[in-house]
């Protein structure tokens, strides 16, 4: 016994001498039922943690939306409508016609219209191709890439000088209308064709003294160009 | 044959033998040899005898569904003993909480309120001296770790190796908290020892 112990010996002696407190009678049966109970009940909150209204819920409603996904939505499904095979609907308010005799027939305005147009823009491009020739001849050239440059050019500067119109407003009727030439439609007109003359994309009219300064312009250009390439062969030894 | 050898069995063998068999006999008979002195150490913790006996037929509980938990290289008697301390721990918080919002606040602060039911009480049975009445109010005023340490060292008799395995702690712990422990509980006692 050491000193701690003896200066509590009175006290140790008394907690030893305390009386024992023994478990009841009936503990054995206590306990027996008590772990049998623990047992069903471990055995019950297996299933009723699986099927229990808790979590039976959230699982139904998951499988619902699923099979309505599945079902209704099917964005992957091949036997999707294709609406060139779905047949027109019927419309009620329209006569039904039984033989084809009955269907009056109506000339279209506008079809005529579109047909006056056509010979317009093909007469256009005959006068065109008529100036063409006429400037060719009148220059003498014999290369014919050399002809079709200049051609273009001579009348671009030709149908500004010639065109009569001053203004500089763009007008939605005239983009057909150039120097007497009417614009090519891309249907009617060839490859060849197409020269400077069609490709006015302004649409442009220009007055007689604008003209004159364009001209001026591209002669100023002209000789600039001359004049650079003898620079150049000049330097080349 | 076999059951009557049971009973010369260590505590460890019978678990064993609960264990890998499911013998039950042999965890009657751990039962037996247990279920008192859990008891007793359950009351002088808590000082309450019904919620004692629950505690100790919830530890008997345990190591019936937890057999499995239990591992050879410590005692069978250690293991228990930690088992119903902490069982008796949070049963003793509980008691406390509630007494707190029920009785406590309509009293004085340091005073326990212990409402008398002699009917049940193994100390009013055994012819327990008032004496012994007091020890148990004083012990159940002194800290708790403090308590459970005495408890198991002065009542139940237990090595400090044994104290320290069930505590959790260091033997050095075990020492300082026990002294600590039957210091407070002298100072709880002093009218009577300086009698």
């Amino acid at each position: 016994m050491n000193e701690e112990e003896k200066t509590y010996k009175k006290l140790l002696d008394d907690l030893k001498n305390l009386p024992k407190v023994d478990a009841p009678k009936n503990f054995e049966a206590e306990l027996l039922r008590k772990i049998n109970s623990s047992e069903s009940e471990k055995k019950e909150n297996f299933w009723e943690k699986w099927l229990s209204p808790g979590k039976l819920a959230p699982a139904a409603i998951a499988i619902a939306s699923a099979a309505i996904i599945f079902f209704v939505v099917d964005i992957n499904s091949e036997e999707m409508e294709d609406p060139l095979n779905i047949a027109p609907r019927l419309r009620e308010d329209l006569a039904i016609v039984e033989s084809i005799d009955e269907i009056q027939v109506t000339p279209l305005k506008k079809s005529g219209s579109v047909k006056e147009e056509t010979k317009d823009i093909n007469k256009g491009l005959l006068q065109t191709k008529e100036a063409e020739g006429q400037n060719g001849s009148d220059l003498g050239l014999d290369n014919q890439s050399d002809m079709k440059s200049n051609e273009t050019e001579n009348s671009i500067s030709d149908d500004l000088i010639s065109d009569k119109s001053d203004s500089d407003s763009f007008k939605a009727e005239e983009t057909r209308s150039l120097g007497g030439s009417i614009a090519p439609s891309p249907v009617t007109t060839t490859a060849s064709e197409i020269n400077k003359d069609n490709i006015n994309f302004m649409q442009r009219n220009l007055s007689t003294e604008e003209k004159k300064e364009v001209q001026q312009l591209k002669m100023k250009v002209q000789t600039e160009k001359s004049a650079k390439t003898q620079q150049n062969s000049n330097k080349l030894p | 044959m076999k059951d009557r050898n049971f009973s010369e069995f260590t505590d460890e063998e019978l678990i064993l033998e609960f264990q890998c068999n499911g013998n039950e006999k042999a965890f009657e008979i751990l039962v037996q040899r247990f279920k008192n002195p859990l008891t007793n150490y359950v009351y002088r913790f808590l000082g309450d005898y019904d919620s004692c006996v629950d505690v100790v037929q919830d530890t008997f509980v345990k190591v019936y569904r937890y057999k499995d938990n239990y591992s050879s290289l410590s005692k069978f008697s250690t293991w228990i003993y930690t088992i119903a301390g902490n069982l008796a721990r949070t049963e003793y918080q509980r008691k406390r909480r509630r007494n707190f919002f029920s009785i406590s606040s309509y009293g004085e602060e340091d005073k326990s309120f212990d409402i008398p039911d002699n009917s049940n009480r193994p100390d009013v049975a055994a012819d327990m001296s008032i004496k012994s009445e007091i020890i148990q109010k004083a012990l159940l005023k002194v800290r708790d770790s403090y308590r459970e340490a005495v408890i198991l060292r002065d009542i139940q008799e237990l090595s400090y190796e044994e104290i320290a395995e069930i505590m959790k702690i260091e033997v050095g712990t075990v020492k300082s908290r026990i002294n600590r422990g039957r210091a407070e509980l002298q100072k709880y006692l002093k009218d009577i020892y300086n009698d």
